[in-house]
């Protein structure tokens, strides 16, 4: 099935528990009327460069990675996301159309420790899954919210407590976003949504890479 | 949430004055009303409460503080790192181990920290928690790893790494050989090696008390390796915590009915600024793949 159609599955099987659904609808609702998404990076601006630690303990940096060329910047809440699980599996697929392009892709959670995705769990992905503790970077790139309460009860009764596995008590997650950036530091192509069931589509990543390589001489 | 808004924010809860907080911040009252109301709105509850003549922070407002401070830390940390990463050795770090901390549970750590940054150079220093928490005040250390059974001054900024069992460590041919695991009472009427640099060490002598285990206390010392040396030369059994032993050949059971646990935490000094070495320590910490004790 496409990439879509995955996602799609996942919602309207999550969404048929009503408790799942209450507590979405109350995320979404939340960062819709804060204007969340409109906080972002948006193309154009200027990325902040970073140095997050991959599950292997090494420290990765933004600048480095733009050095060889564009980057592929991408927020995802954790593996205990059915959502994120499957957009890291189309990643991972893409990954190979990505380097095509002379690109590099980073995924950033703010799981930390023991609980980012080791080789096993995420395949040739795992090295470039970098912890960013206590949703620093998340910050710096606009995305970084507070989970609302009925969501926090929501993921602590699936034994998804954020507190553990963030290290923090703050329940601050990233919305899901994708962003392309040029060797320059640029944003080129920014995908934000206050929905956390809807995601950049890899295959249309990879489109604004390769038109970028296209661009450069 | 925006990196501006929990900046005025912190201002406010420093000055506690809405005026000096814009000025402070260099941006017009109204502005930063507006930038904290927004803030207030996307936490989902009050920060401040505002009367005639005074501001203070909401209970809600004093729970989300110490978390903004965090993530404003680490934005900092993340982009100075990024900016002089080359620069590492500049800054040297000094690190404060817990002296129960037996040495295996930190090389792994240490070997694999010196091998992602090799430009660091890093000084260990070993004491009780009493003097790692003074010289972290003191900022003579950057940050410690060390446990406290009564928990740690409030003013430390603390993360817990892993939890550790304590085990009843004895000589091969001891009678707990057979045992799979010792209940407390049975230590009754044993001689004791007391480790002196335990953080629990007048935990114990409660402990024991209370359980009505009566030890025949014969050496005590502040060295690991003494104490385990002398259990070894069958002078007395000691309790100690699963990855502290050091002398090989020991023999440990795990103690139970009931069971004593430590957890050891990553300590620093909240607000105080990381170096990049100190950042990037941090993070590897963070990183590392802590084992507890298996349950």
């Amino acid at each position: 099935m496409s990439f879509k159609g995955d996602l799609d599955k996942i919602r309207a099987d999550g969404l048929s528990d009503a408790r799942i659904e209450a507590a979405y609808k109350a995320v979404v609702g939340h960062l819709s009327r804060a204007g969340a998404a409109g906080q972002a990076l948006k193309v154009g601006s200027a990325m902040p460069p970073f140095v997050l630690p991959n599950a292997a303990g090494r420290l990765i940096a933004s600048d480095e990675l733009l050095a060889r060329g564009p980057l592929v910047v991408t927020f995802f809440r954790g593996s205990w996301c059915p959502y994120c699980q499957r957009t890291l599996e189309a990643l991972e697929e893409a990954l190979p159309r990505i380097h095509a392009a002379g690109a590099e892709l980073v995924a950033l959670t703010p799981d930390t420790g023991a609980y980012l995705p080791d080789s096993e769990a995420a395949g040739h992905l795992s090295p470039q899954i970098l912890s960013d503790v206590d949703g620093a970077v998340g910050l710096q790139f606009g995305v970084l919210f507070r989970a609302p309460e009925i969501y926090r009860d929501l993921l602590a009764g699936f034994g998804d407590d954020l507190r553990e596995r963030h290290g923090n008590e703050g329940w601050f997650l990233p919305m899901p976003a994708s962003f392309v950036v040029d060797r320059t530091g640029m944003v080129r192509y920014a995908f934000v949504n206050a929905d956390f069931t809807l995601r950049a589509d890899p295959e249309e990543i990879v489109q604004v890479l390769e038109a970028l390589q296209s661009q450069t001489p | 949430m925006e990196m501006h808004q929990i900046r005025y924010f912190l201002a406010v809860c420093d000055t506690l004055n809405f005026t000096r907080a814009s000025e402070i911040c260099n941006v017009t009252q109204p502005a930063l009303t507006r930038a904290i109301q927004k803030l207030e709105e996307e936490l989902g509850g009050l920060l401040l409460r505002r009367e005639r003549n005074r501001t203070h922070l909401t209970e809600f407002g004093l729970v989300m503080k110490p978390h903004l401070e965090n993530v404003l830390r680490n934005t900092q940390a993340a982009t100075t790192t990024a900016k002089s990463l080359l620069k590492l050795e500049d800054a040297p770090l000094n690190l404060g181990v817990m002296c129960t901390i037996g040495p295996l549970r930190c090389v792994g750590l240490l070997a694999q920290f010196r091998k992602d940054n090799p430009g660091i150079e890093a000084s260990l220093h070993e004491g009780v928690p009493v003097e790692l928490s003074q010289l972290l005040i003191q900022g003579k250390l950057d940050l410690a790893i060390m446990a406290q059974p009564k928990g740690f001054e409030e003013s430390f900024t603390v993360e817990p790494l892993y939890r550790e069992r304590f085990v009843v460590a004895f000589p091969p041919g001891h009678r707990f050989q057979r045992m799979n695991a010792v209940k407390t009472a049975d230590c009754g009427g044993e001689s004791y090696l007391m480790r002196m640099n335990c953080e629990y060490a007048n935990h114990w002598d409660e402990f024991l008390t209370a359980n009505r285990v009566d030890l025949q206390e014969v050496y005590r010392s502040e060295r690991e390796d003494w104490i385990q040396t002398m259990v070894m030369a069958g002078m007395g059994i000691c309790f100690v915590p699963e990855f502290s032993t050091v002398v090989a050949g020991l023999h440990t059971r795990p103690l139970i009915e009931p069971e004593v646990w430590r957890e050891v935490s990553l300590v620093t000094m909240p607000g105080r600024r990381f170096s990049p070495a100190v950042a990037a320590f941090v993070k590897a910490v963070r990183q590392y793949r802590w084992q507890s004790s298996a349950v």
